[in-house]
């Protein structure tokens, strides 16, 4: 078996907003090989791009390992930092990201000229990564004189400056026509095909067939072919808790049940109260999105599982 | 890493023109005060000097200062006092106020000649080059008919009235009807004199001339201090908010690998390429405007070297502050 360029195991990423908690990565793991085009797959807050944080060493990890061409990046500081930001990733963002005051090849050589290079030496080599994207004659040209498509291919250039071993590309389509998407795409295998190991984020499935594997960030989707059943829980039984994966819709039969936020803190508070008959839950799977409040059983309680599908059919049929 | 500030000051060229223009217009309005200050503390006593150069002046009692209170008294009071007789009194030309100082031909060469020459007789004036009177011109002194023969520098007093040279005779003429009335003697000794009399130093008679122009000197230093503070401001505002409006540039940089020692060290060196030019704008400005001031105005030459300082530090602390802010700037705002 390759041994990966690229190992993530057992990633948590927490972070507090608005005194609650919120954990975009949980125990997350995957690894890639050298010259392999890798997809991060998921709707926005999957933690698409915490992942390339994390990787790209800005962001810090709640707990786990995160290891590119044997470097702890999670141990990195300082210089240490810098040099790995340089030297064995390359960035590409959402929205290219060019600095509007540059030119083109200014722009390529830009991570260069701040490390204090020569400064002929990063222009040469930034003319070098525009040919090899096929800009070549647009060296000379501000940022908004370039097309969408130009430029994200010269921010691919940019990424590339420090021939680094692994790429990381925000969204490297989102902005762009299906003309220029394509061309990003081809210019992204090709790169991959000389070796370099290339981690986009996206949420376009139209990109899966051309990459060499996908990974799902919100993995835990709701099951769909299985029965409606009851659900009994007792007096302080939790039926779902705050940040775990939105499986189910919940109809009360009978009961009542309380709706509780959960504070970074470790304090609470019940938001809502709902009792028979009512749906509680019915968001979360609907949206794809992890549990957004606690629920606990006052008193004995009865209830129905559903899926979305018969939840939506259900619910149909009642109004 | 000089590519780069050079193609944002490029890529920002108005507004950073337009920030250049306005610290300098600033910076030349305190380059104004500080020489009109200078101005204030220097007038007196340059008039006591083109008045009677470095001598002591023997007065009657009830003479405050020569140029504040003068009382001219019979010259045979001083008949007993060796020197030079003297008379200073208030006066007019053409219905401007003057001092008239008037010595004898022989004693009128302290003044610098600067056109003409000196007054050799009745009905001759030399006068301040700031009168705006040219050689030739025919003039009412004190009511008597009297021609501008020669121009001199630097000898205005109480804040801008012209001093008018003219000979003994026809300064008694005109300023006390032509009695032989006298303000002092100077000489450049220290005689022990009546008790009557008093000895001034020319410092001293600096000094007198210097009150009345307190309250003026306190308010234009006021002014200058609220303007040495409106420049530190805008100067570290603009800095500032020059930072701010990059962060997102600095936040890209930092993602790619930039070392923040050097993104915060361009920062310094834009701040401080922009701050000097204004001072250098500012400098050549207030030669410009100067000019049409009223009063003259002395800008020393220090002052290039305090507001440029100044100016300076307060670019250097902003450029600091920005420099905290690219510190502070997460590289993860790039993927925001």
């Amino acid at each position: 078996m390759t041994t990966p360029l690229v190992a993530i195991d057992d990633l948590v990423v927490e972070y507090i907003t608005d005194r609650y908690s919120i954990r975009p990565l949980d125990r997350f793991t995957m690894h890639a090989p050298p010259g392999e085009l890798v997809a991060l797959l998921g709707p926005s807050g999957s933690g698409k791009t915490t992942l390339l944080s994390i990787l790209s060493g800005m962001i810090a990890a709640t707990s786990g390992s995160v290891s590119v061409n044997g470097i702890d990046v999670l141990g990195l500081q300082g210089s240490a930092l810098e040099h790995y930001r340089r030297e064995t990733i390359g960035i590409v963002f959402q929205g290219f990201n060019l600095i509007p005051s540059l030119t083109a090849r200014e722009n390529v050589a830009a991570p260069l000229l701040v490390a204090g290079h020569n400064r002929k030496a990063c222009l040469a080599r930034a003319e070098e990564l525009l040919h090899e994207v096929g800009l070549e004659d647009r060296g000379d040209h501000k940022p908004m004189q370039l097309s969408g498509g130009q430029q994200q291919r010269v921010a691919v250039a940019r990424g590339l400056v420090g021939d680094p071993m692994v790429l990381l590309a925000d969204e490297p389509t989102a902005n762009l026509d299906h003309i220029s998407a394509e061309s990003v795409v081809e210019l992204l295998r090709r790169l991959r095909d000389r070796g370099r190991t290339i981690i986009i984020s996206t949420h376009d499935n139209r990109l899966l067939p051309a990459v060499d594997q996908v990974v799902h960030m919100n993995p835990d989707q709701a099951e769909t072919d299985v029965e409606v059943a009851e659900v009994e829980l007792p007096a302080g039984g939790v039926l779902f808790h705050q940040s775990g994966a939105s499986d189910f819709v919940y109809e009360i039969l009978s009961g009542t049940v309380d709706i509780v936020r959960e504070y970074a803190d470790g304090t609470s508070v019940v938001i809502a109260t709902r009792s028979a008959p009512a749906y509680v839950g019915e968001l979360g799977p609907m949206l794809g999105f992890p549990r957004s409040a606690t629920v606990v059983a006052q008193g004995p309680t009865k209830l129905l599982r559903l899926t979305t599908e018969q939840f939506r059919l259900r619910h149909a049929e009642q109004t | 890493m000089l590519l780069l500030i050079l193609r944002d000051l490029q890529y920002r060229r108005w507004r950073v023109g337009l920030t250049v223009v306005l610290m300098a217009i600033i910076m030349t309005l305190l380059f104004i005060m500080t020489g009109l200050v200078e101005q204030f503390n220097t007038e007196p006593y340059m008039a006591a000097n083109r008045a009677g150069g470095d001598m002591n002046w023997v007065v009657d009692q009830g003479t405050g200062g020569p140029f504040t209170s003068p009382k001219p008294v019979a010259a045979e009071r001083f008949a007993d006092v060796p020197g030079e007789p003297i008379l200073v009194a208030p006066s007019s030309i053409d219905g401007f106020q003057v001092r008239l100082v008037a010595r004898s031909y022989d004693a009128l060469v302290e003044p610098t000649l600067v056109e003409g020459r000196y007054p050799s007789s009745a009905g001759e004036v030399m006068i301040d080059e700031s009168a705006d009177l040219p050689i030739g011109q025919s003039v009412s002194l004190g009511g008597q008919p009297a021609t501008i023969v020669g121009l001199t520098e630097d000898a205005t007093v109480l804040a801008g009235v012209n001093i008018a040279f003219v000979t003994l005779d026809f300064g008694q003429s005109v300023a006390v009807s032509g009695q032989d009335l006298l303000l002092a003697k100077l000489t450049d000794q220290t005689p022990t004199v009546d008790p009557s009399l008093k000895i001034l130093t020319a410092e001293q008679i600096g000094d007198d001339a210097l009150v009345p122009l307190d309250g003026a000197i306190s308010s234009v230093t006021l002014i200058k201090a609220l303007l040495w503070l409106i420049t530190v401001i805008v100067i570290a505002a603009i800095i500032y908010i020059s930072a701010l409006e990059r962060t997102r540039d600095f936040a890209v940089l930092k993602a790619v690998g930039g070392r923040t020692s050097k993104l915060g060290g361009s920062l310094l060196i834009q701040g401080l390429v922009m701050t000097l030019l204004a001072v250098v704008v500012a400098g050549l400005l207030q030669l410009a405007i100067a000019p049409s001031f009223p009063l003259k105005v002395r800008v020393p030459t220090s002052a290039w070297f305090t507001i440029g300082g100044g100016a300076t530090l307060a670019s250097i602390a902003a450029g600091a502050a920005g420099v905290m802010r690219v510190r502070s700037t997460s590289p993860a705002e790039a993927f925001a």
